[in-house]
């Protein structure tokens, strides 16, 4: 569920504080956005799409995002949850409007990233999993804000973590943990 | 070399950050065109989104411009900042005047301006404008008028429409010459001695003396007409201009930006100042005028349903002009926009390369022009009439490439660039019937209107005609339906005709064709019969077969209404719906509701539940949030809201549903006093699920959710299909 703004509180106790910039928010995570989705869908033009269409929601209720703990946490959930098929939509869109306008130089569609083999197997996982090791190694975030972002608990996002690496190490034929 | 999955995770990711990190320089540098891009402009701390679809410019390095700019020897601007949530830019060079390629975009009118010299400036003691026109007449049944006689013919006083204190009087000097004086400061009485003192000048006229201090301030030769509802556009007879438009997708709340540039004097500002009462702004470092005033515009849509329901909306149209250098104007435009965005837009030009500017001619000759559709769209835009009568497609036209398409498509195509089709059929029989060659050749330049030869070679009759249901009359015509990027009506409503011939041929009971603009119909259509969603490219067909599920009826067979809706996947702004603009008033507060938004790929409540998005409704305000946003929720998405991808099984329908709402211990009971029709249905009652849900559980406070019907819970269950009585956990 996205744009969960704690309505109770805003009419009841109205808070007065101190809101980031929406400005601030998307100079500093909008890169980051587009680095998640990018190892969620292998597509560059559809990850930047859909960071843009995130922040771009944001924009449009920053009041209510702006008194959020962690908007940018929000951000997140909006970006992933339009997830995998929404970026291939729009790259069948991209495509279309090419063809429509005459536009013969297609846009690059990777991300410079050497490691194409790593992130079509972590796209290969179930959604979940796919989601939290994104957040984990793209967005290199700690548990509790994965948890923030994908709307549960802690424990959960471990027990992603763990399910997610074993599939991971299994499908590119390698150990899990560090050599030492 | 081996390491260790963690490593290499931790190496990929920084891989993807570091390349990541350079997308967002001070303007944004999002590439390509029909994107949405949100772009931030430190120096206005303003926000822009420009969607450019058509006509932008996209270089290899990623930069990508929106350019507005004019022909000649005048400069190039660029503008490269637009507004949020304009989504089309189109542009066009206009020739000189006299060459016969475009319209006048005003009538061919003179206009000599008077005021009384002061200390205060031109007008401050008194002014007088004297319009001479062919053809034209500023007279108007608006409002109160009063008839006079004056040089022994009548003429008629009125103020004019939706200018402040405006008074005009006009009459017809010989046949087809019309006069028009105007003034703010003179009485009728006044008006009335200044017409009957004109004598005429060759084929003009002019005051045979002044009086009362007048001199003349300002003249125009050939200047267009500000009639009513137009807004004045630049004189055409002292240069050219390239005008730019920039249209929202939404053609109810159409925003636009027009930038031209051409040539005139600084008479054109004093004129425009005099005509709209304008005001001072400085621009670019000159001295400009801005005008502001309400224009009321009516849309006429016709829904799915084959109703017509016109929207009413007043908004304000700015006009910006100043001299950018000496005989060099620029004049802008905007439609709701704020203040703000249109300087900070006027602020953005910047002179464009060659480069750019061909490619930006180029692609805007791709597009079929907006004047070529016609329709509702076209009318929509007499308030533009000058510049869009011009804008995408001029007189000469590029032939479409329809070798290989299927007839009804290539049909579209050639008469989506304003040609017309002369079909040589060899096979009328087969749907599946495609163009083998076609006269002139794809690339060739026509004037519009002219006919291009198409001869088609039948193909082998599809399974669809044994049994529609079974091979999708549309199985081998994916060309025939709209692109996904072609969510403009005016694209797409080209393409409605051939497919509704074609679709009408397969089922021959059909009593409709709809094609639902982006979605949002799919699951409205109807609860009883079986639908079935079939892919075709990447538009979603959804067709209502009644109750055969297997094989659709027969030709006279069968009586049962047949409805197709095409819901194609949205571009850019699926599901994203407007907030209400400006802060919520003492007695009024916003709350969010959640509908559908899905494209057909759920298979699972849960998918369901997730691709829900919020709307927002600016309600009354009251301590019950959660009452107030439910009440808003049955009451169903708005027709905007339907047009860009909310589904919904709320509607009017079961507006005032609402019984009652408690929430006790994190509990929340809902009671609904009916429910939609389609609720019994699986799809149905999973969107109603996942909208209820969505909209309930995005308060925290709430863990659990109990709905009921007429105050039973067993009923709400029992209406979908369930039994016995479940509290909904908190997901």
């Amino acid at each position: 569920m996205i744009g969960a703004a704690d309505r109770w509180t805003e009419v009841s106790d109205p808070q007065p504080c101190v809101a980031p910039t929406f400005e601030a928010l998307y100079r500093s995570d909008f890169p980051r956005v587009v680095a998640l989705l990018y190892g969620l869908t292998g597509s560059r033009a559809g990850s930047e799409e859909i960071a843009q269409e995130a922040f771009l929601a944001a924009h449009r209720r920053w009041a209510d995002i702006a008194s959020l703990d962690n908007p940018g946490a929000w951000v997140r959930r909006v970006a992933i949850n339009r997830g995998v098929s929404t970026a291939r939509r729009r790259m069948a869109e991209v495509r279309a409007l090419s063809r429509l306008a005459g536009q013969r130089r297609p846009l690059p569609e990777r991300l410079a990233s050497d490691d194409e083999e790593f992130w079509g197997a972590v796209r290969g996982l179930p959604k979940r999993q796919a989601q939290t090791l994104a957040l984990h190694y793209a967005e290199d975030l700690p548990v509790a804000e994965i948890a923030e972002i994908l709307g549960c608990a802690e424990a959960t996002v471990r027990v992603h973590l763990h399910r997610g690496r074993k599939a991971l190490a299994l499908r590119l034929g390698m150990r899990e943990e560090g050599e030492g | 070399m081996s390491s260790s999955l963690e490593a290499r995770g931790r190496a990929a990711g920084a891989a993807v950050r570091r390349a990541a990190d350079g997308l967002v320089p001070d303007h944004g540098s999002l590439p390509a065109r029909g994107r949405r891009r949100l772009i931030v402009m430190p120096a206005l701390g303003v926000l822009a989104v420009i969607g450019v679809v058509l006509a932008s410019v996209s270089r290899s390095d990623g930069e990508a411009q929106v350019v507005a700019g004019s022909a000649g020897d005048l400069p190039r601007l660029v503008l490269s900042q637009v507004p949020v949530g304009l989504t089309e830019v189109r542009a066009v060079e206009l020739p000189p005047e006299g060459s016969g390629a475009v319209q006048p975009l005003g009538r061919d009118t003179s206009l000599r301006l008077y005021g009384r010299s002061t200390s205060g400036g031109p007008f401050a003691g008194g002014d007088l404008g004297l319009f001479v026109s062919r053809g034209g007449t500023l007279a108007t049944d608006a409002g109160e008028s009063e008839v006079r006689t004056v040089r022994g013919r009548q003429a008629v006083l009125a103020d004019v429409p939706d200018q402040r204190g405006l008074r005009s009087l006009s009459f017809e000097e010989v046949p087809g010459l019309t006069v028009v004086v105007a003034s703010r400061s003179e009485d009728d009485d006044a008006l009335v001695a200044f017409a009957d003192d004109l004598e005429q000048v060759g084929d003009s006229m002019q005051p045979a003396e002044l009086d009362d201090g007048f001199h003349l301030v300002a003249e125009q030769r050939s200047a267009s007409v500000p009639e009513q509802a137009s807004l004045p556009i630049p004189p055409r007879a002292e240069g050219h201009a390239v005008s730019f438009i920039g249209r929202s997708e939404d053609a109810a709340a159409e925003r636009y930006v027009i930038a031209s540039v051409h040539a005139g004097s600084a008479d054109h500002l004093i004129v425009l100042r005099w005509w709209f009462d304008g005001e001072t702004r400085t621009i670019r470092g000159h001295e400009g005028v801005l005008a502001r005033r309400e224009v009321v515009s009516t849309n006429v849509a016709t829904g799915s349903d084959g109703m017509t329901a016109a929207e009413v909306s007043t908004s304000e149209v700015f006009v910006l002009a100043w001299e950018e250098a000496d005989g060099v104007l620029v004049t802008m435009a905007s439609r709701a926009t704020s203040e703000e965005e249109l300087l900070g837009a006027a602020r953005s030009l910047r002179e464009a390369s060659d480069e750019e500017w061909q490619d930006l001619l180029s692609a805007a000759e791709e597009v079929p022009g907006p004047n070529v559709a016609g329709g509702a769209d076209a009318r929509e835009r007499t308030a533009l009439d000058g510049p869009t009568t011009s804008i995408g497609a001029g007189p000469v036209v590029v032939v479409p490439d329809v070798g290989g398409l299927g007839l009804a498509a290539a049909r579209a195509a050639v008469a989506g660039r304003g040609l017309r089709a002369e079909v040589e059929i060899t096979d009328a029989t087969s749907p599946g019937s495609t163009v083998v060659a076609q006269e002139p050749p794809a690339g060739a330049r026509v004037e519009r209107g002219a006919a291009v030869g198409l001869r088609t070679a039948g193909a082998a009759p599809s399974e669809a005609d044994q049994c529609p249901g079974a091979v999708h009359p549309l199985a081998g015509e994916a060309d025939l339906l709209p692109r996904s990027g072609d969510t403009d009506l005016e694209v797409v409503r080209p393409l409605v005709e051939p497919l509704r011939q074609l679709l009408e041929r397969s089922y021959p009971s059909a009593t409709g064709v709809y094609l639902a603009h982006r979605g949002g119909q799919v699951w409205s259509t109807g609860a009883s019969g079986t639908v079935q969603v079939q892919q075709v490219e990447d538009y979603q067909l959804v067709v209502e077969l009644g109750d055969e599920a297997d094989c659709p009826p027969q030709p006279t067979s069968h009586g049962a209404p047949v409805a197709f809706v095409l819901a194609p996947p949205m571009a850019g702004a699926r599901c994203s719906a407007d907030t209400p603009t400006g802060q919520p008033g003492p007695s009024e507060m916003d709350v969010l509701v959640f509908f559908s938004c899905g494209d057909g790929s759920a298979s699972s409540p849960e998918e369901l539940f997730e691709q829900t998005r919020p709307a927002s409704r600016r309600v009354v305000r009251t301590p019950s949030v959660l009452a107030a946003a439910l009440e808003a929720l049955v009451a169903g998405p708005t027709r905007v809201e339907r047009g860009v991808g909310f589904a919904s099984s709320f509607s009017s329908a079961t507006a005032g549903s609402v019984r009652g709402v408690n929430v006790e211990d994190g509990l929340a009971i809902v009671d609904l006093t009916r429910l939609p029709d389609n609720a019994s249905t699986s799809a149905g009652s999973a969107y109603l699920l996942a909208e209820l849900r969505s909209t309930v559980f995005q308060f925290p406070s709430v863990t659990a959710l109990e709905l009921r019907l007429e105050g039973s819970c067993e009923a709400f269950n029992e209406a979908l299909q369930a039994s016995g009585c479940r509290r909904i956990p908190r997901p």
